[in-house]
């Protein structure tokens, strides 16, 4: 598998004098691959993200971006072109007065021609489906539409990577499924990478691999179905088990015997069912 | 609320609304210059006919344009008593013993007052017939050339177009926290005025904090996005000059002409 980002041994922190918030961070993004990662409140993922586009660079070891180190200033722009954050707040990352606007700020940024620039933005829009409000204003958006249209203004930059800090934790169900709906399909048709960052571990086992981090370390990484087997671990590092686990861990308590882990409701349904054919 | 993001914008289809930005603006601009040209009764008629005929292409609805009016009106009104009762000018009109009219004063009271009223018109219709965003761009691009001696142009157009598209967010934010201190027993229409101005300092307070935040992150989601200030940096948004345009200027190029011939 091709690797895409580097991290190697990265440290990092704010402030000269605060304490560090990421200690020798290590980690591989391959390409194609939705990667999770889990953490509690201030472990250090954003830091993280911003560190893999260059908008902080490493006190300590290197980031590696399609072999562009993010120190080299010159590296930086093709970091920031190749990688591209959906941030949490759908209202505070919408700068243009329309969705074309919005969508275009990247493509300006960039010095793109006005052509292509329509071009793009068309292409993008359609693929999150957004090419009937190209007009609209964003007070006049839902938070899951602004979402999408954060997309697309990346996508519009043709990225191999998009990060999506806690992107849709602002979000109510209904626009949480459009946004990682739009996503999926831009993994599965455009063969994107996806680094997803989110407290929830329900949406982090639909993942191909996930990086668990605690106190700004990386604490492990795995394939879900392996990382979840540690559910004490991701307990007593203070997150949230998806429910259907739950409910398995909780009967395990009381005597059954499962023969994997169900990380879905569908597969927690199906290993319930079989279970009483067995008794 | 609305009405804030689009200024006083009314959307049409007239030969005002399809006109560039900058032919508008520049127009807006010379015709605050030429309307001091007028001196006599026959160029202010040159130039009311000149605003009308504006006001009538533009189609708007009339209270539109009253309504922009409506602030101005009592200066207008208080400018033409200044000089009706102040300038002692030509045959006397009235005398009411403590109060004195002369012809000059009543002319220049009303010169005076149709040139104001003219130039409100005017900038108005600039107004209400493009739209602030349109403006801004409008300006960023005239004032494009003034980048060479250091003008921060294409920072203030950006700092222009932000403020237009946080104003709704940012009210519709000032909703909601109202409505929280509300709840809590907080009172923003009633009551004595000192009570009513320490309520508005809990509303503040988080409306300034929020509003940081939302800068900080924006500033951040920019950077993500590759922006790194006007150099090299093209735009999406295109002004074309028309035949419209050049036959708006010919009109002035006249009417200017007309004014220079006519005036006394
Ligand atoms: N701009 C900053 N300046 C100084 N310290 C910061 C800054 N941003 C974050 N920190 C600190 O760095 C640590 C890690 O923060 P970070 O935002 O990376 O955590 P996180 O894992 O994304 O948390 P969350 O789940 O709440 O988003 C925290 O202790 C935080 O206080
Ligand atoms: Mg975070």
């Amino acid at each position: 598998m091709e690797e895409l980002i580097t991290v190697q041994d990265v440290s990092f922190r704010y402030q000269e004098d605060q304490p560090h918030v990421l200690h020798g961070v290590s980690l591989s993004v391959y390409k194609g691959e939705w990667l999770a990662i889990v953490g509690h409140n201030g472990s250090g993922k954003s830091t993280l993200a911003k560190l893999l586009n260059g908008l902080q660079l490493p006190e300590k070891g290197d980031v590696l971006v399609e072999g562009y180190n993010s120190r080299d200033e010159e590296s930086i722009w093709e970091i920031r072109r190749r990688v591209g954050i959906v941030f949490q707040n759908p209202d505070n990352q919408f700068v243009g007065t329309s969705v074309r606007d919005d969508v275009a700020f990247g493509l300006e940024n960039s010095g793109m021609a006005r052509e292509l620039m329509l071009e793009r933005i068309n292409e993008s829009v359609q693929k999150v489906r957004m090419e009937d409000y190209l007009d609209q204003e964003p007070h006049r958006l839902s938070g899951g539409q602004k979402q999408r249209v954060a997309i697309a203004g990346i996508i519009a930059l043709r990225p191999s990577i998009v990060i999506l800090d806690e992107a849709t934790s602002m979000l109510d169900p209904a626009g949480r499924r459009e946004v990682l709906q739009t996503m999926r399909k831009l993994k599965e048709e455009e063969g994107m990478t996806v680094i997803s960052i989110t407290h929830d571990l329900e949406e982090a086992a639909q993942a191909d691999r996930l990086v668990v981090m605690n106190a700004g370390e990386v604490i492990d990484e795995g394939i879900p179905v392996e990382v979840f087997k540690k559910g004490d671990m991701l307990e007593q590092i203070g997150l949230d088990l998806p429910f259907p686990l739950q409910v398995q861990r909780a009967l395990s308590e009381r005597g059954y015997d499962f023969s994997r882990l169900t990380l879905s409701q569908e597969e927690l349904v199906n290993e319930l069912w079989t279970l009483q054919l067995k008794v | 609320m609305q009405n804030i993001i689009i200024g006083q914008y009314v959307p049409g289809q007239s030969f005002i609304h399809k006109l560039d930005p900058r032919a508008k603006l520049l127009t807006a601009f010379l015709f605050v210059i030429i309307v001091f040209l007028a001196n006599n009764w026959i160029t202010y008629v040159l130039l009311g006919a000149f605003t009308l005929l504006a006001i009538f292409v533009s189609k708007l609805p009339l209270r539109y344009i009253y309504n922009g009016l409506k602030p101005i009106l009592l200066v207008i009104i208080l400018t033409f008593l200044l000089h009706v009762f102040l300038t002692k000018e030509g045959p006397l009109l009235l005398d009411l013993g403590f109060l004195e009219v002369y012809e000059g004063g009543v002319e220049q009271g009303i010169f005076i007052s149709l040139r104001l009223l003219f130039l409100i018109l005017i900038t108005s219709l600039l107004t209400l017939t493009t739209t602030p965003i349109d403006i801004t761009v409008g300006i960023e691009t005239l004032l494009g050339p003034m980048k060479k001696i250091g003008l921060p142009v294409h920072e203030f157009a950006l700092m222009m177009s932000i403020a237009l598209r946080f104003i709704p967010t940012l009210l519709e934010e000032t909703e909601k926290i109202m409505k929280a201190q509300s709840a809590r027993g907080a009172q923003f229409s009633s009551g004595p005025i000192k009570e009513r101005l320490k309520s508005i300092v809990p509303l503040l307070v988080p409306l300034f904090v929020s509003a940081f935040k939302r800068a900080e992150d924006l500033a951040m989601a920019m950077e993500a996005r590759g922006y790194r200030g006007g150099e090299g940096r093209t735009s999406i948004r295109l002004l074309k000059w028309s035949g419209k345009d050049t036959t708006l200027f010919i009109i002035l190029l006249l009417l200017c002409v007309s004014l220079l011939l006519l005036r006394s």
